[in-house]
């Protein structure tokens, strides 16, 4: 057995990690680019999302390279990506590719980590381990993106910070137990709260919100995290691999993470509207009150929870009094468009952040 | 003579304008880009150094539109921004108190709203371009009718036809149906004029609060058609500014005066309008990425060089002038 998985974000660190303990031979496929989009496409229904396109594409890739089984985190949650592994499943298949799969997700985890632990013979307090030291990696390594894309821009010295982040990243790639993974969280945070910064109300920070895969996977957001941070804007996203997986995979966290939702959302959004539209604007209504100057909802197009939810953060942002951009992505090659809608948002939001300070005083 | 340069290369048009130090337009230019920038910008050059290079001399340039990279070193640009900032700055400077400006160009609509000479709000439309000047373009040349007649045929118009404006292919598609149905040419265009002016509202101008007085500018406000159709439909009245068609680069200008106020300009000068400019590309294979990289050259030096994201080819072996 030769098992891959398909890229979103960081998540490849946690499987990694996790099959590494278990001493399963796995195989990384490239990070999402053209190349996969060019291969999605090919196969994948007329009218697919570009996440759809892209899990797809990364799934042929790694299958070509020689992988005779997926593994899938996720992909039956209440969207189009619910059905996701099992239409991706099927169109492989009549593709001609004999795949296994084995997804990790509602109902069907336990069973499948069960069949994983039996194939490969391991114990059970390795299998602990391995799940344990899966989520450790993925959490520290989502930690240090998030401090790098909040404080960087208000770091009074970046560049001695992102010599410390280019470090704990090195450390945290061949750190393979926990109280390691720990310590570099921990270094991470003393770091910055130690650190000369600008005040917060100095530098411009955008909240970004949107479905999960365009949130983490940069080649599906147009990298717009590298381009607002070279821009020396103050990143805040609420979306990660590690907030989001425990609350599907843990039976007894799922109905509270709901109700804290529907609570942030409400009155804009008092139902979940299937795939992530809840999340996105219960996550700008949390953001607006950490004094973000701006939002950006990024979806794919078509995607219909984030309509929904496009709809309802219009009336937020008028009720509230913070802008928001909402880009539809899809598949354009070329930049261009999306870095002009984003470069005049920010300069509008920072022209009125200048009168605004200009009226104050 | 002190004066600025705004050029503003966009899909169908490049627009050359030189504004005195007073903010009066000395002289504009609109041009078709043809899909070729470097011609329409080199052309637009050697016009205006013709006519106006001896009485003025260049203090600042300013460019925008999609092409606003290549064209700032083609120029040698003091200032480049996009679009929406520069039809924003065009408009609070020469029409003061506008609330509203609806912007249509050859691929993209935007509506922009201004609140006391700011910009509080704007929308662009994302990933349809059905209904911006283009696919008005292509409508004509398919109905062998002059895109300068569209608007008054669209006047002439009895009863103007249902077209569906959410997406060009659509629209197409319907008004060859209805001309196979027999329904009149200006019935038909009046129909698209509608379509496209609903379609605008329901998508750009979803949700924003449209206040008078409103600006209508962009090449496609030459239509009289789709300003009429704008007025029926918002009950309100439309201006349409003296410089419509050219008011990106007079945005231009006014950010290059702005640019310019302590340093010296970078303008290559008239004569950059023969100078050889050669683009090339290539794939990197450097990781799965697979950028797409530019290269510029001019008589034969590499002068520009963009499109990787890591950085490993924007600055190597870059002749810095």
């Amino acid at each position: 057995m030769l098992l891959s998985f398909p890229h979103m974000g960081k998540i490849h660190l946690a499987l990694a990690e996790a099959l590494q303990v278990l001493e399963i031979p796995y195989l990384l496929p490239a990070a999402p680019g053209p190349r996969s989009l060019l291969l999605g496409q090919e196969l994948a229904p007329e009218g697919s999302c570009l996440p759809f396109c892209l899990v797809l594409g990364n799934m042929r890739e790694a299958l070509d390279l020689g992988a005779d089984t997926i593994l899938m985190l996720g992909g039956s949650g209440p969207c189009r990506f619910g059905y996701f592994v099992y239409l991706a499943e099927q169109l492989l298949r009549q593709a001609g590719y004999q795949t296994e799969f084995l997804v990790i997700d509602n109902g069907r985890h336990l069973r499948n980590l069960i069949t994983l632990k039996k194939k490969q013979q391991v114990p059970w307090t390795y299998l602990l381990k391995a799940v344990q030291c899966g989520w450790h990696k993925v959490l520290t390594e989502e930690l240090l993106s998030a401090l790098e894309r909040e404080y960087l821009a208000q770091a009074v010295n970046p560049r001695p910070f992102r010599e410390k982040l280019v470090q704990w990243r090195s450390r945290l790639v061949s750190a393979h137990e926990i109280p390691e993974m720990i310590q570099i969280r921990q270094e991470a945070e003393d770091t910055v709260k130690r650190m000369p910064r600008y005040p917060a109300s100095e530098v411009l920070r955008v909240g970004l919100v949107g479905d999960i895969y365009t949130m983490l996977e940069p080649f599906a957001n147009n990298r717009i995290e590298e381009f607002l941070i070279g821009k020396g804007i103050s990143i805040v996203k609420t979306m990660a691999v590690s907030t989001w997986l425990p609350n599907i995979l843990l039976p007894w966290k799922r109905g509270s993470y709901r109700q804290n939702l529907l609570q942030q959302a409400y009155p804009y959004l008092r139902y979940s509207v299937g795939g992530f539209g809840l999340e996105s604007v219960a996550h700008t209504r949390n953001l607006a009150l950490r004094k973000v100057d701006c939002m950006i909802q990024l979806f794919p197009m078509g995607c219909m929870p984030e309509i929904v939810a496009c709809s309802a953060l219009n009336k937020l942002g008028q009720d509230e009094n913070i802008p928001i951009l909402s880009i539809t992505l899809d598949q354009h090659d070329s930049r261009t468009g999306f870095e002009t809608r984003v470069e005049a948002f920010l300069e509008m939001v920072e022209g009125i952040k200048v009168n605004k300070k200009a009226l104050c005083h | 003579m002190k004066a600025y340069l705004g050029v503003d290369v966009g899909s169908v048009s490049t627009n050359l304008v030189v504004m005195g130090e007073n903010g009066g337009i000395i002289e504009s230019l609109y041009i078709r880009t043809m899909g070729q920038p470097v011609k329409a910008v080199q052309d637009g050059l050697r016009k205006l150094g013709e006519k106006i290079g001896h009485i003025v001399k260049i203090a600042g340039v300013g460019v925008t539109g999609s092409a606003r990279m290549l064209t700032a070193v083609l120029v040698g640009a003091d200032a480049v921004k996009n679009e929406i900032t520069a039809h924003a700055v065009a408009v609070s400077k020469t029409v003061p108190g506008t609330q509203t400006i609806i912007e249509i160009g050859g691929q993209d609509s935007k509506i922009i709203i201004l609140r006391d000479g700011v910009v509080t709000d704007f929308a662009m439309n994302t990933v349809c371009a059905a209904g911006t000047g283009s696919f008005l373009d292509q409508q004509a040349v398919r109905l062998n009718v002059p895109i300068e007649r569209f608007g008054e045929l669209a006047l002439a118009a009895t009863a103007p036809v249902r077209i569906a404006g959410r997406c060009a292919v659509f629209a197409e598609s319907d008004m060859i149906h209805k001309q196979q149905l027999g329904h009149s040419l200006e019935d038909i265009i009046a129909g698209l004029c509608e379509a496209l002016v609903r379609n605008y509202l329901n998508n750009v101008g979803k949700g924003k609060e449209i206040l008078s007085p409103i600006v209508f500018q962009g090449g496609v406000a030459a239509n009289i058609g789709i300003k009429a159709a704008f007025e029926k439909a918002l009950k309100k009245e439309l201006v349409v500014p003296e410089h419509f068609d050219v008011m990106g680069s007079v945005g231009c200008c006014f950010l290059a005066k702005d640019a310019t106020r302590t340093t010296a300009t970078r303008f290559k000068g008239w004569e950059a309008a023969d100078f050889t400019f050669k683009p090339t590309s290539f794939e990197c294979k450097g990781c799965p990425n697979l950028c797409e990289i530019i290269q510029i050259f001019e008589n034969d030096d590499l002068v520009a060089r963009w499109g990787d994201r890591c950085g490993k080819w924007s600055s190597a072996g870059v002749k810095v002038s």
